[in-house]
């Protein structure tokens, strides 16, 4: 774990550690501009998230959310992603 | 509903409109626990409202707060939106003075009992409300009993109860400088301010941290009459389950307590008895139980948390909520509620959630492994844990600190050790039963725990504990079975758990409904295989550098790096290049039909070679030794790794900027990829390799290698005389490829994004 990040949890600066939980402010604003931009010259671009974030319940909603096609996780995270996810569409409908 | 009213309060309300039986009252609203907690007073519609509620509370119960013949008696409990179990206060027998105590006693005509309550209700008013140690009133009753020469507290008669009631005030008098309030709306009003002050005591913030819950939502307040469990044999209290929490089954499960108030069979100081078992002493009341029960799952339909209290007979229903439960039992409940057409499939799916999925893929005590058991107790929060025995909770949070883990061993716990217990790996207490705090809180938190252990006799002195001969010192490592009830010593081997049918359905249904594909990391066919076992949907991100790594192949992989020219570093990765395709062979063979993303040689070489440090270390050694041989060869090596250090490596010399510069590293892979890819498809399989261009930050980057790519790929496809269907794509990871995006994409099949910036 890095060295900083939990004074950071402590002082309030940070909610979540980056690094286990994707960063949606910075991040994952880059990460819509990449997909937005992505589309726009090819609209049926297969985009997906790799990554130990790809397995993170909040990370993989976000990703649902932006529309990316896939998140990629250690192997046992995968039956978490494969909830996860369904519960993000089920959100999502419930939005709409 | 459940915002303004709390959990506790809008359920107390939908089962009076349901029609079962509830103690009469009424629910101050949470918003104005938020106004209070910004200003610390009340407007006047507010106080207004209260006192209407309470004059039709009396009307209700045909009697009156402080009546010196037949006094209203109330409870003042917490409730906010989400259950937080014994994390806020409670103050029981509210109402009770010098007077009204009296007219207590003449009306149950009883005195030691309306004493009994009266002396409780000075001390949990002094201690709740007021903020005294609790510790000050015990050691009254301790001293009370000791000069008595009696055991326990129900051996005191009237007289003691009467004389420590008493003492009680005095204390509040001497710590606080005030007398006890004799105004029963005074009590109301303090007891009301302080259960809004207890959203923010210390248990409750950490609660609220642990589970994420919004600090702002503030708690509502319940004023409910008094009903009493403590009336006789026809009275009792408890706590009941509609299904069973620990392992789902459908099953009515709770527990109870003859002749004894609410708060004993929580607390865990008295071990209670099985719900089953309550049929037999008060019939009437249980039957009524059981189909009340019956009632509330089907309403609200979900497991149902309940307390009850019957008093002399009567039973009345104090609280349901959702039950809390473990990862198992939420998955069994999901599914066969089902299957019983309770709920739909979608609703299942919302009912589990992911911790629960991570916890079912805990591991668990290997089924083969020997096992030292040295006490059994009850199985009240399943799965295994091994760790270092304390005794406090600061003791488990310190050790967690330093990254230790450790058991939690007490006598009981209480709302205080929460911290502790969530640092320790496992909880095992003395004292208590299935709905004591440390099963309720370890269930929900996941942490295996075992409780009621009552042979076991903690020293907290001597930091030891004793149990069928055996002496167990702080530190020393035990294991704990949390679905067995087992008390194992040492450390026992764990293994990791399977997927059961149930978890296996409900994933099922999550499939149907998600729309998000679900890949894997993994970079050998074992784990590429696991993860397919457990539904990925192919490989999202293969590194390759993990096989440059292995044993065998790092002398090869560090000939490449020290290589001087092109030929010497093409010999080199000549040997990698049938290592390479072995991995890939399995791994295409794993993934069979599914997408598997290959990411190229990403990480600086300088990882691949030792440090520089035990560089220098051994070249001290072979001067030392006079051994000339090697020295030249270990200087060499030092050589590159200086030329290879970089101020910043990982926005370095690395990726495709590797393969830029070393075009034959990335053709060896590529060669590595398609040969498998080829070859098997051949016999018939289908493979779907990507082939992933790392750290692309400039168009040209990836347009140069991805020609390489194709032209390599072309060149084996032409020698195997097969055609497969392969991509090339990169991953978006540095900021600069994110915002040119749109010109990447025109030379890219596909993009997957990494969190390297």
């Amino acid at each position: 774990m890095s060295k900083f990040v939990p004074i950071y949890q402590k002082a309030g600066i940070l909610e979540h550690d980056p690094f286990a939980v994707l960063d949606q402010e910075g991040v994952g604003e880059l990460m819509k501009i990449g997909i937005e931009k992505g589309r726009s010259v090819k609209p049926d671009l297969k985009m997906g998230i790799c990554g130990e974030h790809g397995g993170e319940p909040k990370s993989i909603h976000f990703a649902h959310e932006i529309g990316l096609n896939y998140v990629s996780c250690s192997p046992y995270r995968v039956p978490i992603a494969r909830l996860v996810a369904a519960q993000s569409t089920i959100e999502s409908r419930k939005a709409k | 509903m459940k915002d303004l009213l709390g959990g506790k309060g809008a359920n107390l309300a939908e089962m009076a409109n349901l029609g079962v039986p509830v103690p009469p009252g009424f629910t101050i609203t949470t918003e104005v626990c938020v106004l209070y907690l910004k200003g610390k007073k009340y407007s006047e519609e507010v106080l207004k409202q209260v006192d209407e509620a309470i004059d039709k509370l009396e009307a209700l119960n045909n009697k009156k707060l402080g009546d010196p013949d037949d006094p209203l008696l109330v409870s003042v409990r917490s409730g906010a939106r989400v259950s937080m179990p014994g994390m806020m206060d409670t103050v029981l027998n509210l109402g009770l003075t010098d007077k009204s105590v009296l007219g207590l006693a003449n009306k149950v005509n009883d005195e030691r009992f309306a004493y009994d309550c009266y002396r409780r209700f000075i001390a949990m008013f002094g201690n709740v409300v007021l903020g005294i140690d609790f510790r000050n009133f015990d050691s009254l009753i301790e001293d009370e009993k000791k000069e008595l020469g009696v055991k326990s507290d129900t051996d005191l008669d009237e007289k003691s109860l009467k004389e420590l009631a008493e003492r009680f005030k005095e204390v509040i008098k001497l710590e606080k400088g005030f007398e006890f309030p004799q105004d029963p709306k005074v009590q109301l009003q303090m007891a009301i301010d302080a259960v809004f002050d207890s959203w923010n005591n210390p248990r409750a913030i950490t609660y609220r941290k642990l589970n994420e819950i919004d600090d702002s939502w503030g708690t509502a307040v319940n004023v409910q009459t008094m009903v009493y469990g403590n009336r006789g044999n026809t009275s009792g209290t408890g706590v009941a389950f509609t299904r069973n929490p620990s392992t789902g089954e459908k099953k009515f499960f709770g527990e109870y307590l003859i002749n004894a108030q609410g708060e004993d069979v929580v607390a865990g100081i008295r071990t209670p008895d099985f719900i089953d078992t309550l049929g037999s002493k008060i019939p009437e009341a249980y039957k009524q139980l059981v189909y009340i029960c019956q009632k509330l799952e089907a309403h609200f339909k979900d497991m149902q948390d309940i307390e009850f209290t019957i008093q002399e007979g009567r039973l009345y229903m104090l609280q349901t909520r959702t039950g809390k439960r473990t990862a198992a039992a939420a998955v069994k409940v999901a599914t066969d509620m089902v299957a019983e057409g309770l709920i739909d499939k979608e609703t299942a799916v919302t009912r589990v959630k992911a911790e629960h999925i991570d916890l079912l893929l805990h591991p668990r005590i290997d089924p083969k492994a020997k096992l030292e058991v040295i006490a059994k107790g009850l199985p009240a929060s399943p799965g295994a844990a091994v760790g270092k025995v304390v005794f406090t909770a600061e003791a488990a949070e310190e050790m967690a600190e330093r990254g230790e883990k450790t058991i939690l061993v007490r006598t009981e716990t209480s709302p205080e050790d929460i911290g502790g217990m969530a640092a320790a790996q496992g909880v095992l207490t003395v004292r208590g039963g299935m709905t004591s705090h440390a099963a309720v809180v370890g269930r929900g938190m996941g942490k295996p725990c075992v409780v009621g252990c009552g042979e076991i006799s903690i020293d907290m002195k001597s930091g030891l504990f004793m149990v069928n001969g055996h002496t167990i010192k702080e530190h020393e490592y035990i294991t704990i079975d949390g679905s067995a009830g087992s008390v194992i010593i040492g450390r026992v081997e764990l293994i990791d758990a399977e997927i059961n049918n149930d978890l296996k359905r409900l994933l099922v249904w999550a499939d149907e409904i998600r729309t998000l594909g679900v890949r894997t990391n993994a970079d050998n066919p074992a784990d590429a295989a696991l993860a397919r076992d457990l539904g990925a949907e192919g490989i999202g991100l293969c590194r390759t550098e993990h096989m440059f790594f292995g044993e065998d192949r790092i002398p090869a992989v560090r000939e490449m790096i020290m290589a001087e020219d092109e030929k010497s570093r093409k010999k080199a990765l000549k040997k990698l290049l049938p290592m390479q395709k072995e991995d890939f062979l399995g791994i295409f063979r794993s993934m069979e039909g599914l997408p598997v993303t290959i990411r190229l040689l990403d990480p600086p070489l300088h990882e691949f070679l030792p440090d520089k440090e035990e560089l220098d270390a051994k070249l001290r050694e072979l001067e030392a030794s006079g051994d000339c041989g090697k020295i030249d060869e270990v200087k060499k090596i030092i050589q590159r790794v200086v030329s290879l250090k970089e101020l910043n490596p990982m926005l370095g010399h690395r990726g495709c900027r590797l393969g830029i510069t070393y075009p034959e590293i990335y053709n060896m892979q590529v060669r590595a990829i398609m040969e498998a890819a080829c070859e098997l498809s051949a016999e018939g399989m289908q493979i779907v390799p990507e082939i992933m261009i790392p750290l692309v930050g400039l168009v040209k980057e990836l347009s140069l290698t991805r020609e390489e790519v194709c032209k390599m790929a072309d060149t084996v496809m032409a020698e195997k005389a097969i055609k497969i269907d392969y991509h090339v794509g990169t991953m978006i990871e540095l900021p600069r490829a994110a915002i040119i995006a749109d010109k990447i994409a025109k030379e890219a099949d596909f993009f997957p994004s990494g969190q390297t910036t």
